[in-house]
């Protein structure tokens, strides 16, 4: 038995509801790929039985799982491709004004995962911003997963991992042949540094970043932590540094400490400065 | 969007088909490259080809060098979609005209990237050469 | 000889597998075949010539064959007939193929897929077994191998100059 339309729309509040999740009228084809296995694994039937357990009693672990399937595999390049294009067209350019005399650059992807963010914003930097050549530009992916870590050191990607969203000119560009997968060449792996770090705890010193990009991480966290995550964001930037979130996310509500900037049909936060 | 399904095989012509429908896009198909130009000759332009390489009477790589001749054809979005995946083989068809290319296999969420970075899918804002912006601008053939 | 058995690992092999499952035939549900089942197999091929020489061979055992193809089709598999069965299995032994084929020294084709009988070692081509893997329901796995021809390749000299 397939799920039904009154499932999506369930999941869709669901999500919506539980997550900041705005899951597109487009991605029903995902409901029964991702929750299947879920409903299986839990022992049930089908998605439709699965739903139904959620919607008779709020189970906070079944949700999480829920949650989980369905917004992990979003991993790809340039992931929604807007962000970029803002990068591209107008905080790169504002902060390589602001920095000219120091010439200095730091970028930080604070959720990085097995670390297409990262190299996704190293692509950027290289084949957009020539004007860097001789600048000192810091390019660092955290997460709390070591293992994922281990993975985005490594840069290796499998075909189907690569076909999420990277322009094919910049495969031929910036990877090589690894067996049947693909790996980020050196001369850009090198510019990239990847460590553990757990957002939700205090944070050590480290430089200040002209650009965080925190996406999609946030909506792990109670309210509470996603406040001190956030204040303590503003004070890791630059002034007038940028804070990235995902799609569908903000900070207003929980803090003040940001002005919002719309550009390449995208919301960015830029810190107000004290 | 309309769009040209452009692959000798049945099933992945059907496969792709079905993705586009999903986004609500109004599919042809053509077996080959030569009923691929006929099917362009003929009627309206659709905004989107899906050409697989290995096809008898005309492969991909053909059709794609045919039609970006025609300047009346600027606005058609080209993407290769197929197992040729050495990467001399993508330079070769990006070199060619090609727009975007996919590697066989790949997931339907994988097609829908691959469309939103040539502006054809998700929320676009009119800037459809984002993949080429993200890419450098000089590597992409799809200078429109 | 060593370095093309390097190209083509059980490792590279098994991925590729595990890909094309996941993106194609992941609604495949395991099915118990009927025990007079078993014994019948589809099996096929296309042949890889230019820089190397060689096949790529996908067996079957039925009805895994006609599940494949409801898979990527999402059609029942009652509806579909032999020939639809036969292009989707054509067009997995081409994407499998496709993908051993970048793993392989350049320039090589691929042969159109072709329904055979399973292949064996020697014979005129010399047939060497490179890689095989199982993958799927383990009562009804789809098993790929990748053989090389070791006897063809001083004759690929005029087939390997038409491509590029």
């Amino acid at each position: 038995m397939t799920s039904t339309a009154t499932d999506f729309a369930f999941l869709r509040a669901l999500l919506y509801d539980r997550a900041a999740i705005a899951l597109g009228e487009d991605k029903e084809y995902l409901l029964e790929a991702r929750l299947r296995p879920v409903a299986r694994d839990l022992g049930l039937g089908s998605v439709t039985e699965l739903l139904d357990q959620l919607r008779r009693a709020s189970n906070g672990t079944v949700e999480r799982r829920v949650v989980d399937a369905m917004t992990t595999n979003e991993t790809s390049w340039f992931r929604d491709v807007h962000p970029f294009e803002a990068l591209r067209r107008h905080v790169l350019p504002d902060r390589i004004a602001r920095n000219a005399a120091r010439r200095q650059l730091a970028i930080w992807s604070a959720a990085c995962s097995s670390g297409q963010e990262l190299y996704s914003v190293a692509m950027l930097l290289d084949s957009g911003f020539p004007e860097l050549d001789g600048w000192s530009v810091e390019l660092v992916g955290t997460d709390l997963s070591s293992e994922m870590v281990e993975r985005a050191r490594l840069g290796r990607f499998s075909g189907l991992e690569i076909n999420r969203g990277l322009p094919a000119a910049s495969l031929v560009r910036y990877f090589e042949r690894d067996g049947a997968g693909h790996r980020v060449r050196e001369e850009l792996r090198r510019r990239c540094r990847f460590d553990t770090f757990n957002l939700a705890r205090p944070w050590p010193l480290m430089v200040r970043f002209d650009v965080i990009l925190l996406r999609n991480v946030l909506i792990y966290f109670d309210n509470e932590t996603k406040r001190r995550v956030l204040d303590w964001a503003r004070r890791q930037l630059a002034p007038g540094g940028y804070l990235m979130l995902g799609s569908g996310e903000s900070p207003l509500g929980l803090t003040d400490g940001y002005q919002p900037v719309t550009v390449a049909s995208t919301i960015v936060y830029q810190a107000k400065e004290e | 969007m309309r769009a040209l399904v452009v692959d000798d095989s049945r099933t992945m012509r059907s496969i792709l088909s079905r993705s586009l429908a999903v986004l609500g896009a109004e599919v042809e198909e053509a077996e080959d490259g030569a009923v691929a130009l006929s099917r362009l000759e003929a009627g309206a332009l659709p905004d989107l080809a899906l050409v697989d390489w290995n096809m008898p009477v005309m492969d991909g790589l053909t059709f794609v060098r045919e039609a970006r001749r025609r300047p009346e054809w600027r606005s058609l979005t080209i993407m290769m979609v197929t197992t040729e995946g050495e990467y001399d083989q993508i330079a070769r068809a990006m070199a060619a005209g090609a727009h975007e290319y996919l590697v066989k296999p790949f997931t339907a969420e994988a097609l829908f990237d691959k469309l939103e970075l040539l502006g054809l899918a998700g929320s676009a804002d009119g800037s459809n050469d984002a993949g080429a912006n993200l890419a450098g601008g000089e590597e992409s053939g799809g200078g429109r | 000889m060593s370095s093309a058995t390097e190209l083509v690992s059980t490792e590279s092999l098994e991925e590729i597998l595990q890909e094309v499952w996941s993106a194609y035939l992941a609604a495949l549900e395991p099915g118990a075949p009927r025990p007079d089942e078993r014994v019948h197999e589809l099996t096929v091929t296309v042949a890889v010539r230019g820089a190397w020489n060689g096949y790529v061979e996908l067996t079957f055992p039925q009805p895994a064959a006609r599940l494949a193809a409801a898979a990527m089709l999402l059609f029942g598999a009652d509806e579909l007939s032999e020939r639809d069965v036969q292009d989707a299995i054509g067009e997995l032994v081409n994407i499998v193929g496709g993908n051993v084929k970048s793993l392989l020294p350049s320039p090589t084709k691929l042969s159109l897929p072709a329904v055979t009988t399973r292949l064996e070692h020697d014979g005129d081509e010399g047939l060497r077994l490179l890689a095989e893997v199982a993958y799927g329901p383990s009562d009804t796995p789809v098993v790929a191998r990748v053989w090389r021809a070791t006897a063809v390749d001083g004759q690929e000299g005029q087939e390997g100059q038409q491509a590029q």
